[in-house]
């Protein structure tokens, strides 16, 4: 598997995995071992593990089936993202890690017992067995929830929107930025099959939902909500609400629903000026919060990497607000701006930059070569979206017994937030040109 | 759980069992079981035993309830079914105990995991074998279960998988259990056939039993009772979710579990109308339906909403044959459609009735916005794009493709698919297609000017070719950046020369400038550089520039460096190969190699082979002959001077010889040997490499043809030889070989040869076995183990294989063999001998224990201690 995914150290050309006239259009892979080739082998990687299955083929093998009738195909995706789902909130602390990964062994015999996967939903398994041998008591109540819990109603909603951004600074590059979000929910309600209804609210001038799907426990949406998609631009399809979720939760935290959007502004617009000169580069980067956003960050950072050259050697440099720190590879530089942005909502950097002899240490891009280089932004601003969606604790509705405890929260985090060096040629991501 | 003891001493399990009866090592036995099920039997002799064990347990009054229990379930059915014991006679009472369990009728049983060994048992048994079908009147009381909980997943998938269509047919069950019913299925003019269960009268034909499901009552056309209510006060009339509340009433339907006994549609005597039975008169009805009572899969698949996403899918494949359920038409497909769970839609799109939803537009609309969706793992998104761009999913309207277009900004394993999409969207699509053309143009230079990794660039430009085929000459800014990325990037020249070379009407254009990059640009001062320029010169296509590439070569030979050892002047070497049969002056011995022995010879042997054949035969002696030779038959001929190349019978054998080598030849140009003996090198270079002595004997002693073997090829990453003449006592051959993996037992070999006369030949000859030694591999043993933990490693290993293949050699040294020196674990002493531990393919472990003048040996092989001990013999 390490070879098919070129992650040994060998890297010499192999034709059957390295030729041109292969792309892979899927996660799947035949991998060759003693006695033949093993297919289809679902395999993808993430965060440093790779999540690897061989879902059961039952038709002839020869000649191949067309992968889309095998339906183990979704299935082991399905069992690999919800063995992710469960092994990703660990991945920074070893030892929970391990843990987890020990316990996987017993979730993954109750997730499909005899290798037809019944509940790809790992996180929601018990290390207890009840899974396989607990049977509802209740015709009501959907087998993805369970019926524990006992106590007062409450319903935590929290709204976490992301934004990605390309800035370039360039009058023949048109910037690109997407806003996308998730809406978590843990709703600790009695009963079998309690029903919840959560309404999503936007602002008169808040930017509309797009791209929307939901968990599978949302029972219906609205039809207009389902086409309201950001795949065809022209089209008059905007539905701007009301967004209205009616489901039977589960028992766990889960991600109610997913959508994109499209604001009219990026929160934080950048330039970027990289220019050779001798030895050293001279670096020029300004920043500029928008008025329309919440200036109250958690964390606020500009990171400046350098590639294929050498270790800093050499820096000075002039901030407006904040302050600069040299990484301990001395190859990044961190622009620490803090929970605020000054009252004129801009800062400013201008520094010299030298290098020292390159060496196998230091990083290395097939992107920036050259002058290419980017400043990416790290930023955290609690409540708060950048489309303006909340949810109004009193539109949710809980058909259950009791009054429930409703608790709100959003927040808007940056994500792959790039400004190119306005000097040199960048990856561009914008597709206007075809239409 | 206290009480529960999965310990018997004299069966087979015991020797796996720890000596304390805690449950936690009890259940880690059973879930051994579950993942190694052979191997902890002990084989399949032990299967019956240890089966027979665990029935033993399922069925003492005292087996615990709960996890033990399911999990003992689920081990015992492993391991018949992984023994190919499910369609046994034995299994009978098994099945019956799952049936019970899966009822619920046995307190602290585990019937959700009886219902999916029983479903998993049915499954494994072939359509055609009768005891697929559930026992009759089984079905009713599983469905009856059901009724009381209808997200029993195995259940639920079990019913669907197991149509019983013998709960359908004419006669009663004499096997049925009290309080299940055996009905007759209704002919046209007989009674109808209905549910309910406060019915009273003679048509009752059904004892019910508390425990039992609704039963069935056969009523008269017309009569009124067949819509007669169930008993509110019955625990199972079970009240359907509240019609008014927010969800409808489209999901859930406890009613639907209660209709097992319905005729099957294709029984020409059960043509009573579905709508016409009582209890489905009284379950609510989703307004969204159409009028009448669907068939008994639709209504599984409308509940299906209370199923976890897996075990929905799950049914959607079962019932994507099955008669009546048309997803496309059930309001199930409006919960489906806004999820992004893959198995769902992977199911909405192909599990279908047909293999195709027949609503493509909103699913390709789906489809197009989840697989760009910024919230979706790339993997999830790729599978998206997958089941958007597969047949026979119709061609993506133009609004859909053009969102799909891939940027430069996009991580490469999402890039390339859907820079395919897009070239195949754009192709024959007119104004709008040039467009996109342009656009992916655009892009490819931007990759290949540095926008990402050089192999997408290269993959790119294939993609390109392959829907849109470039016409002329390419764009100038292409092929330039093309050049431009070969230069910055030479360790890429295999993936830019295989673009270049399958780019259609662009891959003369881009081939010349490919190779004009490299003359134009610096010697390259490092191994990699060299072995791309090198490629180029060699493979790139278009005209092959013989002087100027010659030249160049005898610059980058002159100038030392790189081109100073063996491996860079044996690359030079391969590269000027091809140009000598179009003119090109051959580099001499002095001037190549540094004086290394190896390129001297070759470069001398193309020497000689100029003067000697000129540079027309050159063509297909100097290239490389196919490995793999058709059936003897002419694949070229010619007159005159041109060659003749023939693929004929062999007329000489291989041998493999012990080593050591033969001595070393005498150098080229030297008179020839009469007796016919040379000497070959193996390209790679690596250090040390796997000597090889072979003897080639001509089949027609004592007046075999006089033959020159020019070129000799075992298929181990490339190796080469080549003697100068095989006379009538053969030749010898000494051969090092530096494969890159592991080497198979036996190597394909292929040879070209020439008699005297001129004419050349190729031929496949019998795979040569390889020596023991070039199959063993080392142990992953970490580098931190001192000897004596080795040692204990060692120990253990030995023991695990007693029993198995043992032999013994002589052996007086002191020491292990040379050979076997990567494989000592520990060296040891007078008193414990030395050890040696190997890996030996195709599977195995091969240990020896040098001791008191001999070599112990265990291997798990037969086959593999003879060469070993031919290895210590040095006959090897």
């Amino acid at each position: 598997m390490l070879f098919e995914l070129r992650l040994t150290d060998d890297q010499s050309f192999v034709e059957h995995r390295d030729t041109c006239t292969r792309i892979d259009h899927s996660s799947v892979r035949s991998v060759r071992v003693e006695g033949g080739d093993l297919w289809p082998v679902v395999a993808f990687r993430k965060s440093g593990l790779i999540y690897a299955c061989l879902p059961l083929v039952e038709e002839a093998l020869e000649p191949r089936p067309s992968l889309l009738t095998i339906p183990g195909l979704s299935q082991g995706l399905a069992l690999l993202f919800g063995i992710l789902d469960y092994i990703s909130p660990s991945r920074k602390n070893e030892a929970e890690l391990s843990a987890k990964a020990g316990q996987l062994r017993t979730l993954i015999i109750q997730a499909c017992p005899l290798g037809t996967p019944l509940n790809t939903n790992i996180s929601s398994l018990s290390s207890s067995f009840d899974d396989i041998q607990v049977v509802p008591t209740d015709v009501k109540q959907p087998a993805w929830r369970s019926n524990t819990y006992k106590g007062k109603p409450q319903v935590n909603v929290c709204i976490t929107e992301k934004v990605k951004c390309m800035q370039y600074d360039k009058r023949d590059v048109v910037d690109m930025w997407q806003v996308y979000g998730t809406v978590n929910c843990k709703c600790d309600i009695e009963g079998a099959a309690p029903n919840v209804t959560l309404t999503l609210n936007l602002p008169t001038n808040g930017s509309p939902l797009q791209d929307i799907f939901v968990h599978h426990c949302v029972t219906s949406i609205d039809p207009a909500m389902l086409m309201s998609s950001s795949v065809n631009p022209l089209d008059d399809s905007v539905y701007s609400g009301p967004y209205k979720f009616p489901f039977i939760p589960p028992s766990e935290s889960f991600n109610l629903c997913y959508y994109t959007s499209q604001v009219p502004v990026p929160p934080i617009l950048g330039c970027y000026q990289l220019i050779e000169e001798g030895s050293q580069l001279k670096i020029t980067v300004n920043l500029k919060l928008h008025e329309s956003i919440k200036n109250s960050f958690e964390y606020c950072e500009a990171r400046m990497p350098f590639f294929n050259r050498g270790p800093i050697a050499h820096l000075e440099y002039k901030v407006s607000y904040g302050q600069l720190d040299l990484s301990r590879e001395k190859s990044l530089l961190v622009w620490v701006i803090g929970q605020k942005f000054p009252k004129s909502s801009e800062v400013s950097l201008t520094g010299t930059v030298t290098f020292g002899d390159i060496g196998e240490e230091h990083p290395t891009d097939y992107v920036c070569t050259g002058n290419t280089a980017y400043v990416k932004m790290y930023f955290r601003i609690p409540d708060f979206t950048l489309t303006g969606c909340y949810v109004d604790q009193h539109s949710v509705q809980i058909f259950a017994p009791g009054k429930p405890k409703i608790t709100a929260s959003r927040e808007l985090i940056s994500s792959d937030y790039y400004i190119w060096n306005s000097e040199a040629s960048a990856p561009t991501m914008y597709k206007s040109l075809y239409y | 759980m206290g009480t529960y003891q999965l310990c018997l001493h004299g069966d087979p399990l015991s020797p796996h069992l720890p000596d304390t009866h805690s449950p936690l090592p009890q259940m880690d036995l059973l879930l051994l079981l579950l993942e190694s099920p052979r191997e902890l039997c002990g084989g399949p002799g032990g299967v019956p035993a240890v089966c027979g064990a665990l029935l033993e347990l399922l069925t003492l009054p005292h087996t615990p309830p709960g996890p033990p229990r399911a999990l003992l379930l689920l081990a015992t059915v492993t391991i018949l079914l992984a023994a190919g014991m499910e369609g046994s006679l034995g299994v009978a009472p098994f099945v019956a105990l799952l049936l019970q369990e899966a009822e619920g009728v046995k307190q602290g049983g585990a019937p959700a995991a009886a219902a999916e060994c029983l479903r998993e048992l049915l499954r494994a048994r072939g359509p055609g074998d009768p005891p697929r079908m559930l026992p009759p009147g089984a079905r009713r009381s599983l469905l009856g279960r059901l009724a009381v909980a209808s997200a029993v997943q195995p259940l639920v998938l079990l019913l669907a998988e197991d149509p019983d269509e013998s709960c359908h047919t004419a006669g009663a069950d004499p096997g049925a259990s009290p309080g299940t019913a055996a009905l007759t299925a209704a002919g046209p003019g007989e009674p109808r056939i209905t549910a309910g269960l406060s019915l009273s009268g003679s048509q009752c034909t059904t004892s019910l039993d508390p425990l039992d499901p609704p039963d069935t009552v056969l009523t008269e056309p017309g009569d009124p009772r067949a819509t007669a209510s169930l008993d509110p006060g019955d625990p199972l009339c079970i009240a359907p979710l509240d019609s008014e509340g927010p969800h409808g009433t489209a999901l859930r339907d406890p009613g639907i579990f209660f209709h097992d006994t319905l005729p099957d549609p294709k029984d020409p005597r059960a043509t009573v109308p579905l709508d016409s039975r009582g209890l489905d008169d009284r379950a609510p009805r989703d307004p969204r339906e159409p009028h009448g009572t669907p068939p008994p899969p639709r209504r599984l698949l409308t509940h299906s909403f209370l199923l976890t996403p897996a075990a929905q899918a799950q049914l959607l494949w079962v019932l994507r044959g099955s008669e009546g359920p048309s997803l496309s038409s059930s309001p199930v497909l409006n919960q489906l459609l806004p999820t992004a769970e893959p198995a769902l839609l992977h199911a909405t799109l192909w599990g279908s009735q047909g293999g195709l939803c027949p609503v493509p537009a909103t699913l390709q609309h789906r489809l197009a916005s989840l697989a760009q969706h910024p919230a979706l793992h790339p993997s999830l998104r790729l599978f998206f794009l997958f089941c958007l761009g597969t047949p026979p999913v119709p061609p993506l309207p133009s609004h859909l493709a053009a969102s799909l277009f891939p940027t430069s900004a996009d991580p490469p394993e999402l890039l390339l698919p859907h820079f395919e999409l897009a070239a195949a969207a754009c192709s024959g699509r007119g104004d709008e297609g040039e467009r996109g053309s342009c656009w992916l143009q655009a892009l490819m230079m931007g990759l290949a000017a540095g926008g990402g990794p050089p192999g997408v660039f290269c993959r790119a430009l294939v993609a390109f070719s392959k829907h849109l085929g470039g016409s002329g000459n390419p764009p100038a800014e292409l092929a330039a950046a093309a050049t431009a990325l070969l230069l910055r990037c030479p360790h890429f020249a295999p993936q830019i020369l295989e673009a270049a070379g399958g780019a259609g009407e662009w891959r003369r254009a881009l081939g010349t400038a490919l190779r004009q990059g490299v003359l134009g640009a610096p010697l390259p001062q490092n191994e990699g550089g060299l072995r791309g320029y090198l490629r180029v010169l060699a493979q790139a296509p278009g005209p092959p520039w013989p002087k100027a590439c010659s030249r160049y070569l005898r610059h980058l030979a002159a100038q030392g460096g790189v081109c100073s050892d063996w491996r860079g002047g044996q690359g030079v070497l391969s590269a000027a190969a091809p140009l000598l049969p179009h003119g090109a002056p051959p580099l001499t011995p002095q001037t190549i190699g540094g004086g290394d022995l190896d390129v001297s010879d070759r470069a001398g042997l193309h020497a000689a082979l100029i003067t000697a054949l000129g540079p027309p035969k050159l063509v297909t002696i100097l290239a490389a002959p196919p490995l793999h030779v058709p059936p003897p038959r002419v694949i070229a001929e010619g007159g005159g001077s041109a060659l003749s190349l023939r693929s004929v019978l062999p007329p000489f054998r291989l041998h493999r010889l012990p080593v050591p080598a033969p001595p070393l030849p005498p150098p080229f140009g030297a008179p020839l040997d009469p007796w016919g003996y040379g000497r070959a090198v193996a390209r790679g270079g690596a250090r040390g490499g796997l000597q090889l002595c072979l003897h080639l004997e001509p089949h027609h002693v004592p007046s075999p043809p006089h033959l020159q073997v020019l070129a000799l090829l075992l298929q181990v990453g490339g190796a080469q030889g080549r003697l100068v003449r095989l006379g009538p006592g053969g030749a010898d051959l000494g051969l090092t070989l530096r494969p890159s993996r592991t080497p198979p037992p036996v190597l394909p070999v292929s040879a070209v040869f020439s008699s005297l006369g001129g004419a050349a030949a190729v031929t496949s000859l019998p795979p040569l076995p390889l020596p023991v030694v070039a199959q063993l591999r080392p142990l992953a043993i970490p580098p931190p183990w001192d000897a004596p933990r080795r040692r204990r490693m060692f120990d253990a290993m030995w023991e695990t294989l007693a029993g198995g293949p043992e032999s013994r050699v002589v052996w007086e040294g002191a020491h292990p063999p040379a050979s076997l020196t990567p494989f000592v674990l520990d060296e040891g002493g007078e008193d414990r001998g030395w050890v040696v531990a190997a890996s030996l393919p195709p599977r195995g472990l091969a240990l020896l224990w040098g001791r008191e003048g001999c070599v112990d040996m265990r291997c798990q092989r037969w086959g593999a201690l003879i060469p070993l001990a031919q290895l210590l013999r040095g006959e090897a």
